[in-house]
Parts: structure tokens; C-alpha cells; sequence
């Protein structure tokens, strides 16, 4: 979830136009009217450091140097991968990775034209639901499958052998093709937006011109209309890889049972006694070298844009008749949704309110015991709650503040050096959120900062780890609003401060809603850099859930994780009355 | 007031020098009011389920007022976080509960155990006494590793008599377990295996493909839910999900059950540490006792009953680690499971 928003905007790459650079400012003149932007300028370097450099810096470093001496050594590099098992993992990591992009791109493309381009009934259902499953924790997920394909108890393969009479079930989630489906079912709304968004600027009329020529519907669209949507679909691709590999929860829950050693599993083996935060880091670096290299090549293909279909002169777009295929589209489309919404969610509601989630909806298997248990009898889980949503919250207004002012630096050109500042913003992106916790702890966690424990530090990795969101959203929102209005105000004597509080702001407000938004919501959920910070009294929602299933205690784990679901659908549904439909998923202008 | 806090500081400190073995009772009321000024205290426990130790942390807070922040995960886990604590200098912990003695061993060495001998201590039924000849860590709690099985899906005489048993052909996708790198518990019983039965008892028993969680108590809820049909697994959870009508039943295997005595011990650093020292006092009292027997762990003082329906451990046969061997047993058991089991 927390990769794909900042491609959501006009400019694909969703970063500052690489060719806008600051026009040169005279030192002189910047002496003579001293702005307060200067000072603020220096602030914003220096939280940047903070929240981007240092960690990052200190993964580097760390990896290189003997923790006890200081010196320069490559032996972490050398116990990181000299051992069979911790290769393997690598590999592993990689091979599901691509398995997930090729399930996703197989489920999600077909759906996504379904949704664009023809007259599927539905189809607001189909986004709905894509919606839902865009927003499910994927870990909760995975809690879910874990009650529906068990090998034996699960309630699908229950059911299999009472219809069949079969000894064996049908299903085992603990198994390789487990994981990759479980991260695949919630993984594929990224390329369904991508590609959407993509169907949704070919016009008619390229198509037509297939027609006229003598081709069939069919060859129209596989010769015309996919090549048109090919570089979104390889950048959702990339993106949905990149996910994938770096996920911590399904895998900690999965893979463990089916001993399917991953590069994130793999981490937490580096952390357990005693911790090896070197060679954890000096692991970390070859997955972020795949992650940047393969971001590299997203930007290229997305950005190239071979073909032009943007024509301006407002291309009919014209929905493809399916005639009785429309059933079958829209079939196909709601098994999906079944599979990574519908099923999950009552089995979660079910597991919540049971007292034993393997007897299903029987008379006396009702009970509000589970909720009794996280809210008053576990202060842990309590107290969790209340973290989740204050760190969220913080997380969101420092990213949205931070990346809001340096939209607003690099875009009104009012320093120099400010796409060192837009890139800067944007790099979080790339970092899996468990190498930024790496990175976090080697910098933070120890004298002379100690955060090691703190709400700080979550908050900080927080923000870091969302900051290209709001980036992304800030800057397209600034873009939107001519210069002339602040010119205004200064010709009438204002402040470049008032201007920014008197005009900039206000006219901001829902797109600043909306960003915030984007930013708390992943935020609410995020597991994979928490785990490696939380302390005692700064657990999470996320962090109590992965604890409650690892103790079996599977219903009291549903009850938590449908409190965390109710509440993202409440701010997502205050969201979409404030906002608008399409705030969450997309943003075409 | 400032003649009280002069007396309290005084005592606490007598306390802390001459040991709990001499404390009288007003000491012991010293050692609440000190500790009720604290205000809280940390527990980080692995040897019991987060739901009985928050149950025990409330019926502290009952007795003495402190709240106690219960921070629960499996034996490895909770020792990965307090080492980790202490290298970073955060003074989290004050208590900590784990079932694998060896952490307890490593603290020792490392100085981080505080040398609190609690009176309570000597209260122990005299199999519990003494773990450690200094006196720094004890045992809190204690439970036998058994069979356990689903009495639903399977008959009594079907079930494994013994742990080689479960090597059988017909096991095979039937076991749970817990993975001996997390769970103390699954340390101790895959090191007695290793002990017994060598090496190849691990590269037998991957082949029948149990599923490993990371805690046993997710081990005893597949079995109890029908998922998988036998574990090993400490006895206490097995009874206490039974009492509460789960189809789950005991074998005591013939080559012995594995009695595990868990030890508690206070942090030097912690940073409640009247606080700390009181609730050792209540981790070896007859309150905390009786909340331990009604999980079905052993009764480990005279003054506490059992439930009916377990065997007492005088009756059955058993096998006890010594520390030596578990201290030893469990890290390398735990390596070579990772290896053979590829995670």
C-alpha cells in the first residue's frame, strides 16, 4: 500500500520534474531582504538528515565495520552470506517475489480492462471490493487464511470433506503456493490501479482504427489496447515484486510453518540472540540494491511512454461490448474479491465473536469474551490501540508537514538545491520497511539519541517510511495553485507567510485532508518497521495481533484485527464523504 | 515524612544487603510501601500465556497496588528483547520469566541479575529449591513435557506411547510443534530428544512434516482445533484448554516425561527495583500459586493444592534437564533444527 500512491498524479514518476532546476539567486539579494525561508531551509536539511540520510547512511557503514573495533572489515558480508540457509532465503525471496507479480498480473490486468473498457455489470462493486482488499492489513489477511485452508481444521477444506467425503483436505495455506497466494491476493490492487488508470486514457479511437483495418475484438485487444497499457503494467509489476519481497507479517505467520526461510524471516534470525545488527545490515544491503535497481527501471519504463495516447483532443472512449461474457467478467472479477475480501472478513467477523473459530456459526459458540480480553482483561492490547492511532497520526502531520514545505521550497524555486531536497523526500520509497528499521535502530536506538523504545523513534521511522506519499500528494497539490495568488498578497505588503497561511493553505485543505490520510492509513497498519522497534510501553496494533496468533490465540487475534479493519473503513469512509469517491485509489486529472 | 523515607531507604537497603532470607515481616511491609511508590513494575515473561500472566499482573495490583506492565512472548524472543535492552542501556525490565535456564546462565555471567534472595524462596517444595547456588534466579513456575492428542478425531489407544512413537509412518502431516529457536519449552523437549535418541531423531522427525509454530501454545491450539492431531507440549496449557471442554487429552509416554522448572529472576538495572523485588516475592507466593495450579501448572509450594485430575509428578515418570545440558543443549539444538527443518 505504501508504494503506490505517489504514482498517482498526473506526472507518472510521481516526483518533481527532473528539468525544473532552481533559477540562481544572487547572494547579494538574499542579503538584502532577509526571508525567514532561509531559516527554514536549514530546518528542513537538517529534519531530512535526520529522518533520511543518517539511517540510511549508518545501514552503509554499519554493514562495513567490526562493531567491536571500528575498523574496516567485510567479514559481515561474509557471515551474512556464507552459510547455505541464509542464501537460500535470498533466493527464496526472489522466486516468490516473481511468482506474486505473475499471479497479481494474471488476476489484476484482465480485471482491470474488465473495469475500464467494457460493459461488465458491477463494476463500482469490483472497485469497492479492490478497494477493500487494498486496505486489509495484509498479516490480517493471512490470520484470515490461515482459519479458511489450515490443512485439517480450515473451514474450506471442513467443508470439502463433508461435500466429498474425502479424507484429506483440499488446501494448505502452510505451503510455498500459500504464501505466494496470500500475498498475491492482497498485493494485486497495486497493478489494478496502475493499469486502470492506464485503460483509462486509450481512446476509442486507436481501436477503432484496428477495427476498420479488419480486426477482431479480440486481436484489437491484445494487439492494440495492451501494448497501450504495457509500460503501466511492467511499473505495476515492478512495484507488486518489490511489495512482495519486502512484506514481514504473511511471512512471519506462513512461511515459519511451512519452513520456507525468506530474506525478511531470515532478519529476525539476525535479531534473535545474540542480535547481529552488522550482519543483519550487511544482509539488508543486496535487497535494497534489487529494490533501487528494479525502481530505476520502473521510473525508465513508466516514464518513457512510447506511445502517445494523450492526444487532448478528448478521444471518445467507448466501453467493448462483452455480451453474455459480461457474466463471466464479472464472476471472474468478484472470485477475486471473494478470495481477498469477502471470505477473509467473515471469517474474521465469525473468529471474533466464536469461541472456537473451527466450530463455525453453531448455537453457544457466540461470545463477546474475545473483546472483553483485548480491552480490559490485556492492558497491553489496549494501550496498543491507543499507540496505533497517536503514532499514526503524529507520523502523518510531521511527513505531510515536512513534505508539504519542501513542495512548496522546490516549487516556487525560492532555494537553491531543491530537487537535492523533492529526491531526498522521495528516497524512503525504495527502502523496505524492515532495512529502514534496521537502519533506524543502528542510528537511533543507542547513545547518544536513545530512542531505543521510545514513541520517538516509531514515529520518526514512521514518517520516514511514508514521507514519499505525502511528497508526492504535497507536491501535485502545490502545482495545482498559480503563483499570482502569493504575489498578490506580497504586492500588498504580506509575507512570504502570510502568503502561505492566508492563501496557500486554505486553498490546500482537501488535498491536505487527503494526504494526511494516505499517510495515517498505512501508518494505522504498518508492522514491518515496528517490529524491530517497538519497546514495552510503544506496541502497536500490528505487533499485539502477530503476538496473539504466534500464541495460538487466533480468536482474540480476529477480535483485535476486525477493531484495527472497523476502524481504517470508518476514517476511509469519513474520508470518501469529505473527499470525494476517489481519494484512495485514484486520482486522474 | 522525611524521617519515614529515611527509615524506608534504610530498610530497603538492609534488604538488599543481607538478603531476603533474614527479612521480617516489617521489612516485608517496607518493601511494599517502597514498591507501591514505584508505582509500577515490568514483567517480561515467556513461561506462562499472556492471558494468565496479565490475570497474575491484575492479581498483584489487587494485593499490592503497582500496576504491572505484562510483556509476553515465546522464551527467545522475550531474552533476544532484554538482551537487547541491556546493551542499549534501556532500563525496561524488572522481572523476567523465562523457560529456558540457560538465558539465566548468560544474564549471570554478564552480571545482570541482581542478588535478591527472596524469603518466599524458601517456601519451595524442596524438588524447587536451590536452582541457583547463588541464589539469583529460582524457580517460578513448572510444568512436564507430555503427549498430547485430540480426542475428538482419535481414540486413546491409537495415541503415541512414547516419543519415538511419534516417528511413526502415521504421523506423518498429524504432529504440531513448537520451534525450539522461540518457544523454552520446545527448547528443552527437542534437547532432551537430541539427548535420548541422537541426531537422527531430528532428521526423522522433519520428515514427519509437523508444523512448527513459534510458540507451543500455538502448537496446543492446532491440536485442540483439529488442525493437527498430537504435540508435545507442557501439560499445563493441555489441562487448562480441556477444563474449559477443548477435546484435548494426555499421554504420559513411557521413556519419561520432561519436567521443566522455569526460573524468574529480578534485573540489577531494573527500574522499579522494590517494585522488582516484590513481585519476586509474589511469583513464589501461594497467590500466585493458585492462579498457576488453576492453569494446571505444578503446585510447587505445600500450602498450594492441585486440581484433581493430573497425575502429581512423584507418580510418573519423568526426566529433568539439568541445567548444564540445557544451558549447552538448547542453542545447539536449535542451530541444527534450523538447519534440518531449512527455517
Amino acid at each position: 500500500m505504501s508504494r503506490a500512491p505517489p504514482h498517482r498524479r498526473g506526472d507518472p514518476c510521481g516526483r518533481p520534474r527532473a528539468g525544473t532546476r532552481p533559477a540562481p539567486i544572487e547572494p547579494h539579494r538574499q542579503l538584502r531582504s532577509f526571508d525567514p525561508t532561509t531559516l527554514l531551509w536549514w530546518a528542513l536539511v537538517a529534519i531530512l538528515v535526520i529522518l533520511v540520510v543518517h539511517p540510511l547512511a549508518r545501514l552503509v557503514i554499519g554493514s562495513l565495520v567490526d562493531p567491536r573495533t571500528g575498523a574496516f572489515t567485510l567479514a559481515n558480508f561474509a557471515a551474512a552470506y556464507g552459510r547455505t540457509r541464509y542464501l537460500v532465503a535470498f533466493g527464496n525471496s526472489l522466486v516468490m517475489g516473481l511468482a506474486v507479480t505473475a499471479l497479481c498480473t494474471a488476476v489484476a490486468v484482465p480485471m482491470a480492462w474488465a473495469v475500464s473498457r467494457t460493459d461488465m455489470p458491477g463494476k463500482t462493486l469490483v472497485r469497492i471490493l479492490t478497494l477493500g482488499a487494498f486496505i486489509t492489513p495484509p498479516y490480517l489477511g493471512a490470520l484470515a487464511w490461515i482459519l479458511l485452508a489450515g490443512p485439517n481444521a480450515g473451514w474450506l477444506n471442513t467443508a470439502y470433506r463433508a461435500i466429498t467425503g474425502a479424507d484429506s483436505g483440499l488446501l494448505d495455506i502452510f505451503t510455498f503456493p500459500g504464501l505466494v497466494f496470500i500475498i498475491a491476493i492482497y498485493s494485486y490492487p497495486y497493478l489494478f490501479v496502475f493499469v486502470t488508470a492506464a485503460l483509462e486514457t486509450v481512446s476509442s479511437e486507436m481501436e477503432d482504427a484496428s477495427a476498420i483495418l479488419g480486426a477482431a475484438k479480440w486481436r484489437t485487444t491484445l494487439h492494440i489496447t495492451l501494448p497501450l497499457a504495457l509500460p503501466a503494467i511492467l511499473g505495476g509489476a515492478i512495484i507488486t515484486f518489490l511489495e512482495a519481497i519486502a512484506l514481514f507479517g504473511s511471512p512471519a505467520m506462513i512461511a515459519i510453518p511451512a519452513r520456507y526461510n525468506v530474506v525478511t524471516t531470515q532478519m529476525l534470525e539476525f535479531f534473535s540472540y545474540p542480535v547481529r545488527v552488522e550482519v543483519a545490515q550487511a544482509y539488508a544491503l543486496p535487497l535494497l540494491a534489487v529494490t533501487v535497481a528494479l525502481y530505476l527501471l520502473q521510473q525508465h519504463l513508466i516514464g518513457r511512454r512510447g506511445h502517445v495516447t494523450m492526444t487532448g483532443k478528448g478521444g471518445e472512449r467507448r466501453t467493448i461490448a462483452l455480451g453474455r461474457w459480461r457474466w463471466i467478467a464479472l464472476g471472474g472479477c468478484l472470485f477475486v474479491c471473494t478470495l481477498s475480501v469477502i471470505l477473509p472478513f467473515i471469517v474474521i467477523a465469525q473468529a471474533a465473536f466464536a469461541k472456537s473459530w473451527n466450530r463455525g456459526f453453531q448455537h453457544g459458540n457466540f461470545t463477546l469474551d474475545n473483546f472483553i480480553v483485548i480491552l480490559f482483561e490485556r492492558q497491553a492490547t489496549l494501550q496498543s490501540m491507543v499507540n496505533t492511532f497517536w503514532f499514526a497520526a503524529a507520523a502523518a502531520s510531521l511527513a505531510l508537514g515536512l513534505a508539504l514545505a519542501i513542495a512548496y521550497i522546490v516549487h516556487r524555486k525560492l532555494m537553491p538545491w531543491g530537487g537535492v531536497l523533492s529526491f531526498l523526500c522521495l528516497a524512503p520509497f525504495v527502502v523496505p520497511g524492515i532495512v529502514l528499521a534496521i537502519g533506524f535502530y543502528a542510528a537511533y536506538a543507542a547513545w547518544p539519541f536513545a530512542l531505543y523504545g521510545t514513541a520517538a523513534i516509531m514515529i520518526l521511522a514512521f514518517a520516514t517510511r511514508f514521507l514519499p506519499i505525502a511528497y508526492a500528494n504535497s507536491a501535485a497539490a502545490i502545482r495545482g495553485i498559480n503563483p499570482e495568488m502569493e504575489e498578490a498578497v506580497r504586492i500588498l505588503g504580506g509575507g512570504r507567510l502570510t502568503a502561505i497561511r492566508r492563501v496557500v493553505v486554505p486553498l490546500l485543505r482537501r488535498s491536505l485532508i487527503g494526504a494526511w490520510l494516505l499517510v495515517f492509513i498505512p501508518a494505522t497498519r504498518e508492522l514491518s518497521t515496528a517490529i524491530f522497534l517497538y519497546g514495552p510501553d510503544t506496541r502497536v496494533m500490528s505487533v499485539m495481533l502477530l503476538n496473539l496468533a504466534d500464541e495460538g490465540a487466533l480468536e482474540a487475534a480476529a477480535a483485535l484485527g476486525l477493531v484495527l479493519l472497523v476502524a481504517i473503513l470508518v476514517i476511509v469512509l469519513a474520508g470518501y464523504s469529505l473527499l470525494g469517491r476517489d481519494f484512495m485509489v485514484r486520482r486522474s486529472e | 515524612m522525611i524521617k519515614l523515607n529515611r527509615r524506608l531507604a534504610l530498610s530497603a537497603l538492609l534488604a538488599a544487603c543481607v538478603g531476603g532470607s533474614t527479612t521480617a515481616l516489617a521489612d516485608m511491609k517496607a518493601l511494599e510501601e517502597a514498591a507501591r511508590k514505584e508505582g509500577q513494575v515490568t514483567w517480561y515473561v515467556a513461561s506462562i500465556d499472556a492471558r494468565n500472566a496479565e490475570a497474575a499482573g491484575r492479581a498483584f495490583t489487587a494485593k499490592y497496588g503497582p500496576k504491572v506492565n505484562v510483556v509476553r512472548a515465546p522464551s527467545q524472543v522475550m531474552f533476544q528483547r532484554l538482551t537487547q535492552d541491556l546493551s542499549q542501556n534501556a532500563r525496561n525490565a524488572d522481572v523476567f520469566s523465562s523457560v529456558d535456564v540457560g538465558n539465566f546462565v548468560t544474564l549471570k555471567e554478564q552480571g545482570a541479575l541482581m542478588a535478591y534472595k527472596p524469603e518466599n524462596a524458601t517456601r519451595l517444595l524442596p524438588a524447587f529449591q536451590g536452582l541457583d547456588k547463588d541464589g539469583m534466579f529460582h524457580s517460578t513456575v513448572a510444568s512436564v513435557i507430555i503427549i498430547a492428542y485430540n480426542k475428538e478425531k482419535m481414540k486413546a489407544d491409537e495415541a503415541p506411547q512414547n516419543w519415538t512413537n511419534l516417528l511413526d509412518a502415521k504421523w506423518i502431516g498429524k504432529i504440531a510443534l513448537g520451534h525450539p529457536a522461540f518457544s523454552g519449552f520446545a527448547g528443552n523437549w527437542a534437547a532432551q530428544m537430541n539427548k535420548l535418541y541422537g541426531k537422527s531423531f531430528l532428521q526423522r522427525l522433519e520428515k514427519q512434516k509437523p508444523q512448527v509454530g513459534r510458540s507451543l501454545f500455538d502448537a496446543v491450539n492446532l491440536v485442540s482445533s483439529g488442525e493437527r492431531l498430537v504435540t508435545a507440549a507442557p501439560i499445563a496449557p493441555i489441562l487448562e484448554n480441556a477444563d474449559k471442554g477443548k477435546p484435548l487429552a494426555v499421554v504420559y509416554p513411557t521413556d519419561g516425561s520432561i519436567l521443566v522448572a522455569t526460573p524468574s529472576a529480578v534485573l540489577k538495572n531494573a527500574p522499579h527495583p522494590n517494585g522488582a523485588k516484590l513481585f519476586m516475592e509474589f511469583l513464589l507466593g501461594p497467590e500466585f500459586g493458585g492462579i498457576l495450579v488453576k492453569a494446571r501448572y505444578e503446585a510447587m509450594r505445600a500450602d498450594v493444592k492441585p486440581l484433581p485430575g493430573a497425575k502429581s509428578v512423584t507418580e510418573i515418570k519423568t526426566v529433568r534437564p539439568t541445567i548444564e545440558e540445557t544451558t549447552k543443549g538448547i542453542p545447539q539444538v536449535a542451530e541444527s533444527w534450523r538447519d534440518v527443518f531449512g527455517q
